[in-house]
């Protein structure tokens, strides 16, 4: 019995100090985005085989609706609730970063970054030297054209903005009532998801016109060129003309997104549309962009974080981010997809990826980015509507910009 | 103290009544207390402080986050757009809702039960669903209403397009969908009137007008003004409908006080603001009740 002890007692210790570790290797990693059908199934089966890839692991997935979404982020993170995994919109990681309340990315994560994807995907990641994470997906609005309208009207497709308001000129039909029936363009008035802020803006890049000056301490757009920028913007905006004039084949022209094609497919099947390429202003060809990121929560545990960023890069891979692509119409950032068949080959997919080089974050990296477009926003759609001119627009927005920078949030 | 007044004062039985009614109002008071005195004295304390969702350092700051509020033209533009609503939104209400009331009443059954489902019904519809139809409806391009209004030679208007024309849509929108709660209860009203009245008036030779100025609008005021206050304060915390259709704009042609309120705290996370604001519109529907209970002060009795 006494010779059977000690092997009993190593034995009982290698059990408990295994049992031990394997419970330290057990990790849930909360993981938050917004809603959007397709792509929340499509991330559940990732996530699923994440797990099923590491046992260990958990990943706890859940979605709200986009228009709640930053409310519940800062929310949680100021009670110190925040998921692991977060899907954050671009201009809000300023402010993350500048509470301390995401983690800069590991070295794994920041060599693919560096030497997997396109310049952009770093670039728009990095505040003060440090990456901050994975791109989830890039919004990037190119023009798209109703090809059957230009064809009537025996117009090139239009290159400058010179050309383009020649041709909006043209295409722009009234009625005998003077009612525009048929806009030659549709470009965003309202400041719903920030669009309208987004076209007016990469119009001003065109024009060689930022929205704040290189420090971030005040609005830079209030200028003669800026001026005619935004006459530009005004010309181009139809606002009793709806996102869906293009839909019903009575706008010529519209500015959207690579996810758009899903939708013009499913409730326009006769429309014959293309994407074209960014359209080129006196100073640069450019458009705008945004980003949305996966982040991780910086008050996590070590070992969550290592798992979260772990789940990152696995949904970021090259194989699953292809299934993203196709799918869901993500335009990638990942380099090896521009030579893979199915991507590259894609005419829609691939004018959208060669916008990307003319793509410019339309944002400033700022943390009070938000109230800052929400006035910029006001002040445009004020201008639209004919309330105000573009000078007191422009002033206006200049003022409160500057007021808003000053103040902090 | 108080045990001392049950113990000597009291029967047997008004103290079992007693702790009855304190044992049974607990729970409620309760409940008040954490969910509705407790966060009106803690924002009012926010109000005073620099409290921002998204800082670590909140101090106090007096009445800043008011002179802020009084400074800001958003402000402003949010009062002056909340006040334009209250006053054609509650006006509207009252007049077309006695006038279904009244022609609702003159109805014989089963016309009455079956007008007054009709024009009840929006009020039973989700404000949601409503505003979202009302969004196309008034659509410039391709909406159902400029598209009638072409036929006879109107239009096109622009409606929530326009910084003129929005509020008055809205409030159109508000109209129909409010007139059939104010009709049930100018309806309840019309029934409280005794019949004498009316049989002495017409045996007296009265015109139907001379009646309704002389005896319904009169006997009618108890009705008038529970109508005109409860219209007033819903009417000031008009929210959803504008959410849904504007956003508040375009630009601040349609922002509302509650809107103004809303974003200030849950878009930009200034929760001194948008307290300080939340204050300044209890105070602006304090006074306004208190000048309708005051002007419409009922001194009579039937």
């Amino acid at each position: 019995m006494r010779k059977m002890g000690l092997p009993v007692l190593l034995m009982l210790l290698i059990l408990v100090l295994f049992n031990s570790t394997v419970t330290a290797e057990d990790v849930t990693i909360r993981f938050l985005s917004h809603n959007y059908k397709p792509w929340n199934d499509l991330l559940s089966e990732q996530a699923r085989a994440f797990e099923e890839l590491h046992p260990n692991v958990k990943v706890e997935y859940t979605h709200v609706e986009h228009a709640d979404l930053n409310t519940r982020l800062m929310t949680s993170l100021v009670a110190g609730t925040a998921p692991d995994v977060m899907g954050v919109y671009g201009p809000w990681m300023a402010e993350l970063v500048e509470n301390g309340w995401i983690a800069a990315a590991p070295d794994f994560v920041v060599e693919d970054i560096m030497n997997n994807t396109v310049p952009v995907a770093g670039q728009s990641a990095e505040y003060d030297g440090e990456i901050y994470g994975y791109i989830q997906h890039i919004g990037i609005h190119t023009p798209i054209i109703n090809v059957d309208l230009y064809e009537e009207a025996g117009i090139d497709v239009p290159t400058t903005y010179e050309e383009l308001l020649a041709a909006n000129a043209y295409l722009d039909i009234y009625d005998d009532r003077d009612r525009l029936i048929q806009a030659g363009a549709t470009l965003s008035t309202s400041r719903d998801g920030s669009w309208n802020v987004i076209h007016w803006s990469t119009i001003l890049k065109a024009y060689g016109v930022e929205l704040v000056n290189e420090d971030g301490t005040e609005a830079a757009f209030n200028t003669e060129v800026g001026r005619e920028a935004t006459e530009t913007y005004m010309a181009l905006t139809h606002p009793r003309f709806i996102d869906d004039a293009f839909v019903l084949g009575r706008s010529a022209m519209a500015w959207n997104g690579p996810w758009w094609r899903a939708f013009l497919d499913a409730n326009a099947p006769n429309l014959n549309y293309q994407a074209i390429a960014p359209i080129a202003g006196p100073d640069r060809q450019v458009t705008g962009m945004y980003a949305w990121f996966w982040v991780v929560n910086a008050n996590s545990t070590p070992q969550q974080q290592y798992w979260a960023w772990r789940f990152s890069e696995f949904l970021s891979n090259d194989e699953n981010y292809l299934d993203m692509a196709l799918d869901i119409g993500f335009i990638s950032f990942r380099n090896a997809h521009y030579e893979d068949d199915r991507y590259a080959t894609d005419d829609w997919i691939r004018t959208f990826g060669e916008a990307l080089e003319a793509a410019e974050i339309y944002y400033a990296p700022i943390a009070q980015w938000e109230s800052i477009d929400v006035a910029i926003g006001q002040e445009l759609e004020r201008l639209v509507v004919g309330e105000i001119t573009v000078e007191q627009a422009l002033n206006n927005a200049e003022r409160r910009v500057n007021e808003i920078i000053a103040e902090g949030r | 103290m108080l045990a001392k007044i049950v113990n000597t004062r009291m029967s047997q039985g008004r103290k079992h009544q007693l702790v009855f009614v304190v044992v049974g109002l607990i729970p409620i008071m309760a409940y008040f207390s954490v969910f509705s005195i407790y966060p009106v004295f803690s924002a009012f304390r926010i109000s005073l402080h620099r409290w921002g969702l998204l800082q670590r350092e909140r101090p106090f700051i007096g009445f800043d986050n008011y002179l802020w509020a009084i400074n800001d033209p958003v402000f402003w533009a949010s009062l002056r757009n909340t006040m334009f609503y209250v006053v054609f939104f509650v006006g509207l209400v009252l007049v077309f809702s006695l006038l279904a009331a009244l022609f609702v009443n003159s109805l014989r059954a089963p016309f009455k039960e079956l007008m007054r489902g009709v024009i009840f019904m929006p009020v039973v519809t989700s404000l949601v669903a409503v505003s979202l139809m009302f969004v196309w409806l008034y659509q410039p391009s391709f909406g159902v209403l400029n598209f009638i209004l072409d036929w006879f030679g109107l239009g096109p208007f622009d409606y929530l397009q326009s910084s003129t024309q929005v509020l008055p849509s809205i409030i159109a929108m508000g109209v129909w969908k409010s007139v059939g709660y104010s009709m049930v209860i100018f309806l309840a009203g019309l029934t409280t009137i005794p019949q004498d009245f009316y049989e002495a008036a017409y045996v007296d030779g009265a015109s139907p007008l001379r009646v309704l100025f002389s005896i319904t609008l009169p006997l009618l005021k108890p009705t008038t003004v529970f109508v005109l206050v409860t219209s007033v304060i819903s009417s000031v915390q008009v929210f959803t409908e504008i959410y849904i259709m504007t956003r508040g704009g375009p630009g601040t042609a349609s922002r509302t006080l509650v809107l103004h309120i809303y974003e200030t705290g849950f878009q930009f996370f200034q929760m001194g603001r948008a307290s300080a604001v939340a204050f300044i519109m209890f105070a602006v529907i304090l006074v306004l009740t208190l000048v309708q209970l005051r002007r419409f002060r009922i001194d009579f009795e039937y």
